[in-house]
């Protein structure tokens, strides 16, 4: 007979093995199942991960609202923990949105920067669950650190939203959108069913891969957690 | 057509090193936190040890309680 513990690794493992297989597919579905994009070309293909990553990241900060509501209501620090663990992943795969972005506009462009809307916006989320990490490591008492962390969580929620909705609203944006936006109101490229799949599966795969990594950082948060009390109970014996 | 291959190649390989860097984050400190946890174990049965050597030998009774076991903390980790 399984415990619950031997169950739950079970399924990490496997959530694992699938989202290294989704992964791969994925990949292969990005290079050869659809072709280069009529007026971008080959550069278009980085389209897939990067709207991909963003929605891990997306799952990452939701999660981080869940996980502060929750925490302020029951005070209790698992919570905590998933708050933690899913900000540093959405961080993670939001430099990948960033950085991949980059790469996008250099050949589409001709640079690989500029201060329109939504690349000021993705700035200003980055910056704001950057500082969550920051601000969090520098408060010593935990139940204020938690506390802190929880309301930090939902308000810079804000940052995420701003970012999804300003390219349907802003009409000087020269971002890309898929459907009509102010700036565009016919949409800016057509989508043809090769690339929808590939897209919905890129956005599946990435959204199974931030799940598993946030899964995997709240173990790894747990054990930390567990090792300091350990070390505490011995530091008390010998006090 | 444009030919931007290479911006591509540099986008996939970027994602490629970050998202690798996250899970070898992820990975590295959970080696480093088994190690620590190793070295607690093995420093609280050298405790033990010493803490048994150091205390007085008894003239053992027939009725004597039979000696405190420490518990086994393993299952106790939440989420493992």
């Amino acid at each position: 007979m399984t415990t619950y513990a031997e169950g739950r690794t079970r399924l990490l493992r496997n959530l694992t093995y699938a989202a290294a297989i989704l992964f791969v597919l994925a990949l292969l579905m990005d290079f050869f199942y659809v072709g280069p994009e009529a007026q971008q070309g080959e550069a278009q293909r980085i389209f897939y991960v990067h709207l991909g990553s963003f929605l891990g990241a997306f799952i990452g900060f939701t999660a981080a609202v869940v996980a502060g509501i929750r925490y302020l209501r029951s005070r209790d620090p698992k919570w905590d923990t998933l708050g933690l663990s899913s900000v540093e992943v959405g961080l993670g795969l939001s430099t990948i949105t960033i950085v991949t972005g980059m790469f996008w506009a250099k050949p589409i462009w001709n640079v690989y920067w500029t201060w329109e809307p939504r690349l000021t916006s993705v700035t200003i989320m980055w910056l704001a669950y950057a500082a969550y990490m920051m601000l969090r490591a520098g408060i010593e008492d935990p139940e204020r650190r938690r506390r802190f962390a929880a309301v930090y969580g939902i308000v810079a929620f804000s940052s995420v939203l701003f970012t999804v909705i300003i390219i349907r609203v802003r009409p000087d944006t020269i971002h890309p959108a898929i459907g009509p936006t102010q700036a565009s109101p016919e949409g800016e490229f057509e989508i043809t069913p090769r690339i929808r799949d590939t897209l919905f599966f890129n956005l599946f795969t990435f959204g199974v891969i931030a799940v598993t990594l946030i899964w995997y950082r709240i173990r790894l948060e747990n054990l930390f957690l567990h090792i300091e009390r350990r070390k505490m109970d011995l530091l008390s014996q010998e006090g | 057509m444009a030919e931007n291959v290479e911006y591509m190649i540099a986008g996939y390989v970027a994602m490629a090193l970050i998202l690798g860097g996250l899970i070898f984050s992820i990975y590295w400190r959970y080696r480093m936190l088994l190690r620590d946890e190793q070295r607690i174990a093995q420093y609280e049965s050298e405790e033990q040890v010493l803490a048994s050597s150091a205390a007085p030998t008894a003239p053992v009774r027939d009725d004597a309680p039979p000696p405190a076991v420490a518990p086994d903390r393993s299952e106790t980790v939440p989420g493992r």
